[in-house]
């Protein structure tokens, strides 16, 4: 299943979703996290220590390959997800892998 | 080509639906919902406090997300005092948006972040939490 937290600013939703996903892990899921800030700061609601986050790089456009499908573009992996996560996820408490969309410094190349 | 969205929409798309949960935490701009980075949820929780600009906000997310086509829209009342979860399912009932959980205000939370921790790690209890497990139990009912 896949749950997206949204809302304005400063209304708690990173505390929200880092708590749910933490919460879902101890009852027993397999949890993504995926943070889809470009500041992002999810990895410290989930347990993650400062200096192990902001070693974390964002995901990079490569991971998808672009296909023509019936005359569409079409966007699919460009390797397997689990490699995908094993280039690119940190490791969360509770078996968590989390995902960053960007950072600060990587967000005038968009 | 609007990258970090694009790709992140393209990495959802392609997360298979037995994976388990996957959480996505969304930033405060509804570009997420404009350039379609949500497309595949199943699921989108709109975290709203109880005054006027965050619930509109959080109307404005929710009429987006539903012109997306997300199949389940609901929201997240959060840093709620004494009487305010009236003014909260007002405005639900108002735009038909279903309550997914209430959050009490909490001054905990502050207390762990400014602490360094999270939440769920903080050595006070945190007596909100019980409103956010009660949320993760909620949502697994729907897998």
């Amino acid at each position: 299943m896949k749950i997206g937290v949204a809302g304005k600013g400063g209304s708690g939703k990173t505390t929200i979703s880092g708590t749910l996903a933490r919460m879902l892990a101890s009852r027993g899921h397999r949890v993504l996290a995926i943070d889809g800030d470009l500041n992002p700061n999810m990895g410290l609601t989930l347990g993650l220590r400062p200096e192990d986050f902001d070693a974390g790089r964002p995901l990079t456009h490569d991971v998808l390959d672009h296909r023509e499908m019936d005359g569409k573009q079409v966007a699919v992996l460009a390797k397997p997800l689990e490699e995908v996560l094993d280039e690119f996820a940190l490791e969360a408490p509770a078996g968590i892998r989390l995902l960053i969309m960007g950072r600060p410094e990587t967000a005038g190349f968009g | 080509m609007c990258s970090n969205h694009a790709t992140v929409r393209g990495v959802l798309k392609e997360i298979p639906d037995d994976y388990g949960m996957v959480m996505i935490d969304l930033d405060a701009s509804p570009e997420h919902l404009t350039r379609g980075t949500t497309r595949h949820l199943d699921h989108l929780l709109i975290v709203a406090e109880p005054y006027f600009k965050s619930l509109e906000t959080a109307r404005r997310f929710g009429v987006l997300a539903r012109d997306l086509g997300i199949p389940e829209v609901s929201i997240i009342a959060n840093k709620i005092k004494e009487g305010d979860l009236d003014a909260v399912e007002e405005f639900c009932r108002q735009h038909g948006f279903e309550i997914a959980g209430a959050v009490p205000f909490d001054s905990a939370f502050g207390d762990a972040e400014r602490a360094g921790r999270a939440p769920i790690d903080f050595e006070k209890p945190i007596g909100a939490l019980g409103a956010i497990e009660r949320l993760a139990a909620s949502l697994e009912g729907n897998v």
